[in-house]
């Protein structure tokens, strides 16, 4: 408890102390709210016009949320796909690495011509940038079943079909979870991107809008909400997580990590 | 119950071929205890995955209850060294797997299960995870799993390898019990002499490289045993037998 008290307390006096030099710069230097605004002012900004920023959060929040869940979807079906055929591995690995390696904020303009200015161009990058580590994990944990299980199997006569559906799928399960984490914080940054250019809501698109129109405290206060999504959807994935794996002994990583301290 | 006709195998890797096992012909009569002794590397493992069909042997056959074994068996039940159960399954459930893959798991099935759980000692556990017991514990309970077809017949590739010395010598009393109430026949392989002698009716020698039967040894020590056996001066003489065998001395 002392150890885990003081692991907390070290970053918020960090984080804390660098809000302090903030502040301080800001008014000791008089800078400008259109050019830097004090944390203080952000704060102010942001619980005033909650109201303004609501439908945006929404916005945000919906996009990605579809955009992962058919990460989620979709990487099962791939892994699921790989397991039933070595072929089909062989045929899809190539290109799944490939769409990775496409810069994904240059795509974005392009998508305003093929999907518009509504919700559909985030959800697809949001999908699109996020789908990757759920496919490498979900693939990694379905195969990670020992010979000697597949030999057990046999004896029973489990049918490819069964083996997925009553090991591999649990098995996966934990990779499965690790890489959500990974990939609900991508379909964050895949959404804003895409509201950046493609855009007419949302809390990237208002982010972008008011830097544009010199509203520097709204831009600030759209990130910080941004902050505050993303490190939600991200607890919320590793909390969910948690509930689906109720045989797991208390976590490996964190056990792990207290044992190292 | 198995017969063996030169059963031979031979694996292909990038150096040449390797003779794993030459001319392994024997006879298991039902209801016995066999083990197949050897030092690692000697093809025992193989000989059982072979029992259990699945490792094709490239050459002679092999029949079980007169039936030549071609693909895998369901008619026997395997105890691998780790216990491999299915974390996310609770205890019972681990040992309904069989029946549920095979698409026979009925009423009476659940019964069933915490019968044999009984009778390896687990009552009481049946809602546990399997990450909740020891080594020792799991490892019973894969016994169960494989007695839950209630097949005649129990390969067992060195299920108590892994545990420690105290925890084996009370598994090895524990299966001469459990065999000793289901009437099943065991094919055990092990690279421990004492094990081997302590359970066997007959125990057969693998010598290495290629593995070839070395010796087929009776042992008549006197039934019901208990770990006390071991203290026996006929004990004694058969281990010493076993190990020189083993060891390629005479």
């Amino acid at each position: 408890m002392l150890i885990l008290s003081r692991r907390l307390v070290a970053p918020i006096l960090t984080f804390a102390a660098a809000l302090l030099v903030w502040e301080g710069w800001v008014r000791i230097g008089d800078v400008p709210t259109f050019l830097l605004p004090a944390p203080t002012e952000i704060a102010q900004y942001t619980v005033g016009n909650i109201g303004l920023f609501l439908p945006h959060i929404w916005a945000t929040t919906w996009a990605t949320l579809i955009g992962f869940t058919l990460s989620v979807v979709f990487g099962l079906i791939i892994a699921v796909a790989i397991v039933l055929s070595k072929t089909f591995e062989d045929a899809i690995f190539p290109l799944v690495v490939m769409t990775q390696v496409i810069p994904k904020v240059a795509l974005a303009p392009l998508l305003v011509i093929y999907l518009g200015f509504g919700i559909e161009p985030k959800i697809f990058l949001a999908f699109l940038i996020s789908f990757f580590p759920m496919v490498i994990n979900t693939t990694l944990g379905m195969k990670s079943v020992s010979v000697e299980l597949l030999e057990l199997l046999a004896t029973f006569k489990a049918s490819k079909w069964q083996i997925i559906t009553k090991v591999r799928i649990y098995r996966a399960l934990p990779y499965m979870i690790e890489g959500a984490k990974i990939a609900i914080t991508l379909a964050v940054i895949g959404t804003v991107v895409a509201e950046f250019t493609a855009g007419s809501s949302g809390l990237g698109y208002l982010t972008a809008a008011s830097a544009a129109n010199l509203q520097t405290v709204q831009s600030y206060s759209a990130i910080v909400i941004l902050v505050g999504v993303g490190i939600l959807l991200f607890g919320a994935v590793h909390i969910g997580g948690r509930l689906l794996i109720p045989w797991a002994p208390p976590t490996t990583l964190e056990s792990r990590d207290q044992r190292l301290t | 119950m198995i017969e063996y006709q030169k059963v031979g195998k031979t694996y292909r890797s990038r150096r040449g071929e390797i003779v794993a096992l030459t001319d392994i012909s024997f006879d298991i009569r039902p209801r016995e205890f066999v083990t197949v002794i050897g030092q690692s590397g000697c093809g025992k493992s193989t000989l059982l995955k072979m029992t259990a069909g699945v490792v094709k042997p490239t050459s002679g056959t092999i029949k079980v209850a007169g039936h030549r074994i071609q693909e895998p068996a369901s008619e026997l039940g395997m105890v691998f060294q780790t216990p491999i159960l299915l974390e996310w399954r609770t205890v019972i459930d681990n040992v309904l797997l069989p029946l549920e893959i095979m698409k026979v798991k009925d009423r009476a099935s659940v019964a069933k299960a915490q019968e044999l759980l009984e009778l390896v000692g687990l009552a009481g556990f049946e809602n546990s995870y399997p990450s909740e017991l020891s080594g020792g514990m799991q490892q019973r309970v894969s016994i169960s799993r494989a007695l839950i077809i209630d097949p005649p017949l129990l390969l067992m590739d060195e299920p108590f390898g892994a545990l420690d010395a105290l925890t084996r010598d009370e598994m090895s009393a524990e299966l001469l019990r459990v065999w000793n109430q289901t009437q099943k026949t065991i094919l055990f392989v092990t690279h421990s002499i004492d094990e081997a002698v302590l359970l066997s009716d007959r125990v057969v020698v693998l010598t290495p490289r290629p593995g070839r039967i070395g010796l087929i040894v009776d042992i008549n020590l006197p039934r019901p045993r208990t770990i006390d056996v071991r203290y026996d001066p006929e004990f004694i003489e058969y281990t010493h037998l076993l190990r020189n065998t083993i060891l390629g001395e005479s």
